[in-house]
């Protein structure tokens, strides 16, 4: 029986540091996508830049 | 899948191999999602520089944005920690598999502690003691790298009893009438009179404000009847005593109010009365009304109400930990210590639960913000967690800083177009200061809350602040074992997604919850969404094998339902967006700048004359005083001296386009 709880709170464990691995993942994936998201959009607002200079100089 | 088979499993008893076999499962399936997790960093990069390639951006450009923002350099630390983290979630499996024991003799010597429960008993006290590894700060720094026991030493259950017990300190104890005997269903109005007279103690030394005051009370009054209501129905036990739903109540009122004072001290998110029981608890409640119109055969009864209701007020105590209190490093974790807290207090709660019920709390305390949803198999769990992550669209998480001073919206926006133009934000948080010293109607302790949350405002605050804004709960319907959510666009969010451009995001927002990742599917709010045959557009979620579990209705603004709050916030927003029109030249620096920033050739001392003299000629004497002139002269003569230094050279041509007039200046509080 004494390794049977043994057993069971291993496992327990193991689950809990595998709860704790996705947590953590899926934040640092959420950062890394922020970063990305950033990119975009300061390459957009370059665009956006260019566009708004264009017409300056039309005007 | 596997999940499941273990829980089988611990109930029927496990092998060393099954723990062998389950940890390398694990192990492997934690190397792949880190791969994954990689590899998908470095895939979005490459979509996003072909994102610029559309929108026909030069090579040089691209380079020169990705530079500008070390987003190469930022990816690499990002993907050094998932490798990290990868690596040592994996040893931390394996060092559990290693101490395993094999052989007979181990199993003897294991058998032997067995024979000493006590010896189990001090272990695990010892375990749950560990000392902190580092001071607070220290921790806040190196909190990644922490396990979660080391992460849990920092939650001392005594610790924020204390703290939260000297913080509500009454000089004048509020009156507690005696109790007729010792049922509590004899003396359930005693019980209200002692809390209604504790609340107004709190109200009475400036505890909390009578409005929310009232609150409290009331939603202590609601779960004190919901007791009664339980003991009626049989589903919680004839026999309570008064003095336990007393404490019991006691304690409600004393975390919400507690609560509501921390939440007071951060600028970002409310954690308050209006987020857990203006949010969470009200729409908790609507769900279970709908959820029970529908399912009048398995409804959920007033034992399952007041469950709900105890987590939704231990849900976020987290929050109060003495390391949550700065930063956000820690945070997340929140939930991990808002369970331990309610553990710590079972021995109270047991007096009202069973312990079924209060291991069910504990749990759903810990999972309150996950995704899983399914009104079929776990109504109870999918209810707490659908009215939390709704909180996003009820305006019950908009930070006291910006609700309170509605001045302060003006400063938002403000340092919303000090971020665009690269300017520090210190001034404008001393304004935002300022306007609450001035604003009437604050008690002292609500005053020094506020001024500790304006020194928190970072530059992403608007983001964060009005992003809440974006829609409102409009009413739920249970189809089936499908909820429907209506979420109404707020009036107030049009003029913000205009000048936040906000677009759908917290649309977004909440659909990435619930995992669906529009950015990773190249697909836009708008293309995503369904339109059903009245016109309305939805989504809908398949949480769970079979039907959809929830379904989301995005309705237009409702033109007969105005808030009246909107009025005032539109003024302020065009009139601040007025004034800096009038007064800001941002787009004259970066248009005569553009050409020298973007071609090297066009770096010569011809050019930056001439670029000088358009400049000069284009500013409007309005938006200029002669002293601005002046100084922009010298700026643009000193990039004539870095002509021949790159690096030099773009540090001057960012100190012109940081560039600020006297006037906007002043309007931006920039010293």
């Amino acid at each position: 029986m004494s390794s049977q709880n043994d057993n069971q709170k291993k496992i327990a464990e193991i689950e809990a540091i595998h709860a704790e691995y996705m947590a953590q993942i899926k934040k640092l994936r959420k950062q890394q996508n922020e970063i990305i998201a950033e990119f975009v959009k300061k390459l957009e607002e370059k665009k956006i830049n260019k566009i708004r200079a264009l017409l300056n100089g039309i005007n | 899948m596997v999940e499941k088979k273990s829980a089988e499993d611990t109930e029927a008893g496990i092998s060393p191999e099954q723990v062998e076999i389950f940890a390398k499962e694990k192990e492997n399936e934690i190397t792949k999602v880190g791969e994954n997790a990689v590899s998908e960093g470095k895939q979005e990069f490459e979509n996003a520089i072909q994102a610029g390639t559309k929108l026909e951006l030069k090579k040089e450009e691209i380079d020169q944005v990705a530079e500008e923002m070390q987003v190469g350099k930022n990816l690499q630390t990002k993907q050094e920690e998932i490798d990290a983290l990868t690596k040592e979630s994996k040893e931390k499996i394996s060092k559990i598999v290693e101490v395993q024991p094999e052989s007979a003799q181990e199993e003897k010597i294991a058998e032997k502690v067995e024979e000493q429960p006590e010896s189990i008993e001090k272990k695990s006290a010892e375990k749950t003691e560990t000392q902190p590894k580092y001071s607070e700060e220290e921790a806040r720094k190196n909190w990644k790298t922490l396990s979660m026991e080391e992460k849990m030493a920092y939650c001392d259950p005594k610790i924020v009893s204390k703290e939260m017990n000297n913080d509500l300190q009454l000089k004048n104890s509020p009156e507690s009438k005696s109790f007729s005997s010792e049922s509590f269903s004899e003396n359930s109005e005693v019980v209200n009179e002692n809390i209604r007279n504790l609340v107004e103690g709190y109200i009475g030394e400036s505890k909390i404000s009578p409005e929310y005051g009232e609150k409290i009370r009331k939603s202590t009054e609601d779960y004190i009847n919901l007791i009664s209501k339980a003991q009626k129905e049989g589903s919680v036990a004839e026999n309570l005593k008064a003095v336990d739903i007393q404490k019991i109540s006691e304690d409600i009122v004393n975390k919400m109010v507690y609560q509501n004072r921390e939440s007071f001290k951060r600028g970002l998110g409310d954690h308050g009365v209006r987020h857990i029981i203006d949010g969470n608890i009200t729409e908790a409640m609507k769900m279970v009304d709908e959820y029970n119109k529908a399912n009048p055969e398995k409804q959920l009864n007033s034992l399952d109400r007041l469950k709900i209701m105890t987590i939704h007020f231990n849900h976020d105590m987290g929050y109060t930990v003495g390391v949550n209190r700065k930063g956000f490093e820690s945070t997340g974790d929140h939930k991990y210590f808002s369970q331990k807290l309610f553990e710590g207090q079972e021995d109270m709660y047991g007096n009202l639960f069973g312990e079924k019920d209060l291991k069910q709390i504990g749990e759903t305390i810990k999972t309150h913000d996950e995704a899983q949803t399914d009104f079929e198999k776990q109504p109870f769990e999918s209810i707490v967690r659908l009215s939390d992550n709704m909180g996003l669209f009820s305006d019950s998480k908009l930070p006291e800083i910006f609700y309170s001073v509605p001045e302060n919206m003006a400063v938002l926006q403000k340092i919303d177009l000090a971020r665009k133009s690269g300017q520090s934000i210190d001034g404008l948080k001393e304004k935002l200061k300022e306007n609450v010293m001035k604003q009437e109607g604050f008690d002292e302790d609500t005053r020094k809350a506020l001024i500790n949350a304006a020194e928190e405002i970072n530059k992403m605050a608007p983001d964060f602040n009005l992003g809440m804004l974006a829609g409102k709960l409009d009413g739920y319907e249970m189809q089936g074992s499908k909820m429907i959510v209506n979420i109404r666009e707020s009036d107030m969010h049009k003029q913000i997604q205009d000048l936040f451009e906000l677009n759908q995001k917290q649309f977004v927002k909440a659909l990435d919850s619930y995992g669906i990742k529009l950015d990773k599917m190249e697909t836009t709010f708008d293309q995503y969404v369904k339109i059903d045959a009245d016109g309305t557009k939805y989504v809908e979620l398949p949480m769970s094998e079979g039907e959809p579990a929830l379904r989301f209705n995005f309705l237009p603004e409702d033109l007969n339902k105005k808030d009246e709050r909107n009025a005032e916030v539109k003024k302020k927003f065009a009139e601040t967006a007025t004034e800096w029109a009038g007064i800001n030249i941002r787009a004259e620096i970066n248009s005569a700048m553009k050409e020298l920033k973007e071609s090297k050739e066009a770096r010569t001392s011809e050019n930056i004359d001439s670029v000088s003299f358009e400049l000069q000629a284009q500013l409007d004497d309005k938006k200029v005083s002669a002293e601005d002139r002046e100084q922009m002269s010298s700026l643009i003569s000193n990039l004539k001296s870095s002509l021949d230094n790159e690096e030099e050279f773009t540090e001057k041509l960012n100190q012109l386009r940081k560039f600020l007039t006297k006037k906007e200046k002043d309007f931006l509080a920039v010293k």
